[in-house]
């Protein structure tokens, strides 16, 4: 889909260059249509529903404001008022139960003001078991009703595994290894995979998504040195040594399969596969298996390898190791590595991200640049670390500046600044890529 | 005045008859009721009517009968000696019956000639014979298509065929002169004997070859008229290489470009090189080079084709009722000649553009005659030079033929063709736009290239009276892209391989039969490979792993088919057929019976007709809905996709008129059963839910007025059209449903002694797909159970609910010519869409801004191009 995406855009460029612009005309106002965002996860505490009014020209208000829930729907005008159920038709003391969703309370946003979140919320739902059926019903204030159905997947097992190592902590060698995906399913019709990078022992503290897929097959082969290539991500590795990552497997339904496969042409608005009456979205189910991976990598360069962090930091002895290895795509210095040791708050185990860098100046012996960040999370609260140093390729330890910033409330940060010695200990001698 | 032996003796029996105009008081066929009227039109034409109506044959010399008066007859309901008595009053004429005939001459005797003349003029009459044969240029080289071969002293005319083949009927039963002419060859005069019946007849070139269609058009008839006299063939046109290279456009003259603009023929766009014929589809149209199946005929996503019109001998295109003997498609045949190379030494030619440049050469090797032509684009240059955009796109194609000479008059010809089309994009830059001078990572890139190539030989031999041609060919069309370096790669390729032999013969003065049989092999891969991912295992089928994604089709088809040209009488003739298919992979028999005939109401007018069936055993994958068509995406007929079947009705009239001026009106409808369309919800594993039916229909009127000769020569066309399609319980009109199109092309002498070209077309409305407003089709993360934001899509109306406005373009371009260092030079200069409409080519729709809006792009702007062609 991507390649198709970019070799369309390219071919469409080379013909715009040979066409005009016709003028911007106001067009009416059209009715809109109810977009529902639902996806029951087996095994989640809530299940949820996120109701929007499609764009139609009426407002120009809409917004991004983080993952919903629990940020409020705002991509569509929010539904308010809605009246949302979800009915079981498994077997069992739950057959035909209806469970009434409830609305989540207005949020206020700075700059928007007070907004209907839009979703509605219920952990009530029964117990659910593969190839039980979930029917779903929104009834909107202006009487619109829109309903789906989802059949909720099952397995006998997730296997995932590398070539030495099977279960959920995985370690994974970026340029030797593959992950193996073998799902035995009770009832499935997709499997889906979520590559993030671990949204507690990463320095933004986000972890973003790294990399999805769907499959209609049961089974499937990374290979380590796997490689995006969206610009947007720089074609960076997927599975990035130095960092710790989740990889999500799940089990969908039909109606998860197609709403993450299917788009609507932008010319034609076809192609999207709807399985709702009534509205547009998805109203799916998935399983999902949750598995760990700790990304490694040769270490060949003279940068890599294992870096001893020392000093007093904050009032606090600080001594951590930090295990670096190269972004192995990029030629920039970019690294990651992992960091365990004994740091402010206690001990440490995280992923720290980074540039060791020399300018081309100082290539043969003058000093470099080296620059790493990472967070903490601790009872006190998160609180990222930022080492910076001038490190030359013909001397061993050096100083460098470490800024410790704390968040003592939400965007509210204490800020300290150290001195600390930086020393590798260990890794390759002069193999410059 | 040339005075034959036929017109001698049929004058001295004449004269013997003395004063009495008849020979016998009670002849039979002169008390035949006339049925005629005719009001002020030329004795010819009245004869040829009276004939026509009355069922009695008139023999006259048309030399004798010709002059500028104009005669009438309001005869309906009188003899046929009444209305001869009427006509021929005051012209010095007189008629008489001899042995069934009723024959018109002078009353002037032949000094000579005695009353055994008069009973060898009457038996004459009886024993009129067949003469057929075959024209080639040179010894043993290649027919020549379209030659005029006529009695030196009667009045028959026949136009050989495109294997160079004639039959001249009417033939008196004695040593006869036969003329033979045709464009660029030194026109001969040859014998035919009392008792022969069949001929070969080698034509010379001539030493100084003139521009091909004026000597065709004025000297000899175009090839249209020839067709309209000797076949029943319907929906025919035939464009000529001055045509296509005299109609002004965008870039480069352009084959298909000019099919684009005759009546039946629907473009969609500026953009695009597909064309609809009649309501179908534009994989229903076969495009065919030497015989050779071209797959994909366009570069750039369809701004050129892949022809280059100056290797083009000829292109017949036939919008409906098309014979038998061409291999499946329902809708259309775009039959596209190449020339044979010049044998009088070497020549060549090019072209210089704006944006592309191509070289032709030609000439002998020996016996062997060959043409080379090759191509390429700059316009990625051309586009870095003058604006800040990259246009990282070039075609090459080159075409070759070679004409082996055989003995008996027969021939070989290999015909190749490769063309290729190349867009390198990168995804990932290299270096970061902050500091672009140091290289930050292995860039990756976008390789993408597709093109066709194809071999063909063709072998035609002249056997006992018949003429055997048997063909093989492959055709291949491939595409590859590939994200590099090394990371995922798709390819799909098409090939097709086919062997057909048929053979032509006359059994009897009025049949030509034609039969034959075919196979063809197709083989359709579609692989998307990487060494990154592995797949595996179905649902319920655990295990085993996969490439991303394959499937693949090898439909053989194989065929039998047969038509007779059956010349039923002089005013009425026949052409019935039958083609057989065999597809064994969809297990489907498929009888395909066709008909089409021609009835003369006068020489020169016509009823034309035909029905058909016609089968398709392959099929494009591709949204019809797009307003661009990349290429198109073939599959072939299997277990799950059927073989598609439209049935063809027409009914026309045709009419020439003098300066070769034609009129041809022609009604039609057609069905479409089996089509295939895109299944948006298609699983890459469950191997045929490709697509989903659809079915349909369409009806319409072509009308083509066309000045085939003189200084100004062009045509004026005219097609209204309605298609409906259904599909998925939806009945919608197609993306190509528009009611009504006109073209006007013309060819005229031009200002500062130059030839002036211009096109003008206008379209009615097509439909489009609305959007309804947008919604934001947001992104599950299954490790959060949360939605992150989205990419906002539109959401549609129903399907081609919407029409866009109408269509109007003006072209208008000048050419010059001179000669200089012995080369013959053109340059010429050509406006694109002059008066600079804004068609729209698709229209944008922001429903997130307030209030909702609407714009667009434009199809191709107001566009100057100029170049030059030189030849020697």
């Amino acid at each position: 889909m991507v390649i198709a995406r970019h070799a369309l855009s390219a071919l469409a460029s080379c013909l715009v260059l040979l066409a005009c612009e016709l003028d911007e005309i106001t067009i009416p106002q059209v009715q809109p249509v109810v977009v529902v965002h639902s996806v029951i996860n087996v095994g989640a505490p809530t299940q949820f529903v996120i109701l929007e009014q499609s764009l139609t020209g009426r407002s120009s208000q809409h917004y991004s404001s983080g993952p919903v829930p629990p940020s409020p729907a705002g991509e569509g005008i929010p539904i308010a008022g809605a009246y949302v159920t979800l009915t079981y038709h498994g077997t069992g003391s739950c057959e035909q139960r209806t469970v009434i969703l409830q609305e989540r309370p207005p949020v206020e946003l700075g700059g928007v003001g007070i907004v209907a979140s839009g979703t509605y919320m219920t952990s009530e739902l029964c117990s659910l078991s593969p190839g039980d059926r979930v029917e779903l019903r929104v009834e909107a204030l202006n009487g619109e009703v829109v309903r789906g159905m989802t059949v909720i997947p099952g397995v006998r097992s997730i296997d995932v595994h590398t070539r030495s190592e099977r279960g959920v902590y995985l370690t994974v060698d970026h340029g030797a290894d593959s992950v193996w995906i073998d799902v035995d399913p009770i009832v499935a019709r997709a499997l889906a995979f979520e590559l993030a990078r671990d949204p507690i022992r990463t320095p933004d503290g986000y972890g973003g998504t790294h990399f999805t897929l769907a499959t209609d097959t049961m089974s499937m082969v990374f290979a380590g040195n796997l490689r995006t290539f969206e610009d947007a991500d720089e074609g960076e590795a997927v599975f990035r040594p130095g960092s710790y990552m989740t990889l999500s497997v799940a089990v969908a339904d039909t109606n998860y399969y197609d709403f993450v496969r299917s788009f609507s042409n932008p010319l034609t608005g076809r192609g999207f596969i709807n399985h709702l009456d009534g509205g547009i979205g998805v109203f799916g189910s998935v399983l999902t298996s949750e598995h760990y991976l700790r990304v490694i990598d040769r270490q060949d360069d003279e940068r890599e390898g294992l870096y001893r962090v020392s000093g007093t930091v904050d009032s606090v002895d600080a001594d951590i190791l930090l295990d670096l290895y190269l972004e192995p795509l990029l030629r920039d210095g970019e690294f990651s590595a992992f960091v365990d040791g004994a740091w402010v708050h206690g001990p440490v185990s995280t992923s720290a991200d980074g540039q060791y860098r020399y300018t081309s100046a100082a290539a043969s012996s003058g000093p470099g640049r080296f620059d790493v960040t990472f967070m903490t999370v601790s009872e006190n609260g998160r609180a990222w670390h930022a080492i910076s140093g001038a490190p030359s390729r013909a001397s061993g330890p050096f100083q460098a500046i470490v800024t410790t910033a704390v968040e003592i409330e939400p965007y509210v940060f204490r800020n300290s600044t150290d001195t600390v010695t930086v020393e590798r200990v260990a890794g390759a001698l002069f193999a410059v890529r | 005045m040339r005075t034959s032996a036929l017109v001698a003796a049929i004058v001295v029996m004449l004269a013997a008859s003395a004063s009495g105009q008849t020979q016998g008081a009670d002849s039979s066929l002169l008390n035949r009721q006339a049925n005629l009227y005719v009001h002020a039109v030329p004795l010819e034409i009245a004869l040829r009517d009276l004939s026509l109506r009355s069922g009695i044959r008139i023999a006259f010399s048309p030399d004798i009968v010709r002059g500028p008066a104009l005669v009438s007859c309001a005869c309906p309901d009188v003899t046929v000696r009444d209305a001869l008595d009427s006509l021929l009053h005051s012209t010095g004429l007189v008629y008489a019956e001899m042995a069934g005939n009723v024959v018109v001459g002078p009353p002037v005797a032949a000094p000579g000639f005695g009353s055994s003349i008069s009973v060898a003029g009457a038996a004459e009459a009886q024993q009129l014979r067949q003469v057929s044969g075959r024209i080639v240029a040179g010894e043993n080289g290649p027919p020549v298509v379209s030659a005029l071969v006529r009695g030196l002293e009667f009045g028959s005319r026949a136009n050989t065929d495109q294997l160079g083949q004639f039959v001249l009927h009417d033939v008196p039963p004695r040593q006869v002169q036969l003329v033979v002419e045709a464009t660029g060859f030194v026109t001969d005069t040859v014998t035919a004997t009392p008792i022969q019946h069949d001929m070969t007849v080698v034509l010379n070139r001539a030493a100084v070859e003139l521009e091909p269609v004026m000597i065709t058009a004025d000297a000899l008839g175009p090839p249209d008229r020839s067709r309209f006299d000797s076949t029943t063939q319907i929906s025919a046109i035939t464009i000529q290489p001055a045509d296509i290279l005299n109609i002004p456009g965008m870039f480069e003259s352009d084959v298909i470009r000019a099919v684009q603009l005759l009546p039946g023929t629907i473009a969609k766009n500026d953009y695009s090189i597909t064309y609809n014929v009649r309501g179908g589809e534009g994989d229903q149209n076969l495009v065919r080079l030497d015989g050779v199946t071209v797959f994909n005929p366009s570069h750039l996503g369809g701004l050129f084709s892949t022809f280059d019109a100056n290797a083009v001998e000829r292109v017949d295109f036939f919008t409906g009722g098309f014979p038998a003997s061409y291999p499946g498609r329902l809708s259309s045949v775009l039959d596209i000649s190449l020339r044979d190379g010049r044998r009088d030494g070497l020549h060549g030619g090019g072209q210089v553009s704006l944006l592309s440049s191509k070289l032709l050469l030609e000439g002998p090797l020996g016996p062997v005659s060959y043409l080379v032509g090759v191509r390429r684009t700059y316009a990625d240059a051309v586009v870095a030079t003058f604006t800040s955009y990259t246009m990282p796109y070039y075609f090459t194609d080159a075409v070759a033929k070679l004409h082996v000479p055989l003995g008996s008059g027969g021939s070989v010809a290999l015909t190749g063709y490769w063309g290729r089309d190349d867009l390198d994009v990168n995804i990932v830059s290299s270096v970061d736009e902050a500091n672009p001078a140091a290289e930050l990572r292995e860039p990756i890139d976008m390789v993408f290239n597709w093109g066709n190539r194809l071999a063909g030989l063709t072998w035609r031999q002249p056997l006992a009276g018949a003429t055997v041609e048997t063909r093989a060919s492959v055709t291949e069309f491939f595409t590859t892209l590939a994200i590099m370096p090394d990371m995922a790669r798709w390819d799909n390729n098409v090939r097709l391989l086919s062997a057909s032999s048929d053979v032509t013969f006359a059994p009897g003065n009025h049949h030509r039969l034609h039969v034959g049989a075919g196979v063809e092999q197709y083989d359709m891969t579609y692989d998307l490979l990487s060494p990154l991912f592995e797949f595996g295992g179905q649902p319920g089928n655990y295990g085993g792993l996969l490439p991303l994604f394959n499937t693949d089709y090898h439909p053989t088809i194989w065929s039998l088919y047969a038509d007779d040209e059956w010349d039923l009488s002089s005013w009425l003739k026949l052409r019935p057929g039958v083609r057989l298919e065999h597809v064994p992979a969809a297990a489907f028999t498929g009888l395909a019976p066709r008909a089409s005939f021609k009835l003369f109401l006068t020489r020169d007018k016509a009823v034309i007709g035909s029905v058909g069936r016609y089968h398709q055993a392959v099929h494009s994958l591709r949204d019809q809905e797009l307003p661009i068509t990349f290429y198109e995406f073939w599959i072939g007929a299997d277990e799950f996709v059927p073989v598609a079947q439209s049935d063809h009705a027409v009914l026309g009239y045709e009419q020439w008129f003098d300066h070769g001026i034609q009129l041809n009106v022609e009604g039609y409808r057609k069905t479409f059963r089996n089509l295939v369309i895109p299944n948006s919800a298609q699983s890459l594993r469950d191997v045929g839910n490709q697509y989903r039916p659809m079915e349909g229909e369409s009806w319409g009127v072509d009308v083509l007025l066309r000045r085939h000769t003189g200084r100004v020569q062009g045509w004026i066309g005219y097609g209204f059209n309605k298609t409906e399609r259904r599909a998925g319980g939806e009945s919608f009109p197609p993306a190509h449903d528009r009611r009504h199109t006109v073209n006007l092309v013309l060819r005229a002498p031009g200002p500062l002694g130059s030839e002036l070209g211009l096109r003008w077309g206008w379209g009615s409305p097509l439909p489009y797909t609305g959007l309804n407003g947008e919604w934001s089709h947001r992104t599950y993360r299954l490790s959060e159970h949360s939605f992150g934001s989205g990419d906002t899509e539109p959401i549609s109306t129903a399907i081609n609910a919407e029409r866009f406005p109408s269509y109007s373009r003006l072209d208008v371009g000048l050419h010059w010519d001179f000669t200089k260092w012995g080369i013959q030079w053109k340059p010429y200069l050509q406006v694109a869409n002059v008066y600079n409409r804004r068609n729209v080519f698709l229209y944008v729709f922001d429903y997130g801004s307030r209030p909702a809006t609407r714009s667009g792009v434009a199809q191709v702007p107001l566009f100057p191009t100029f170049g030059i062609e030189f030849t020697w």
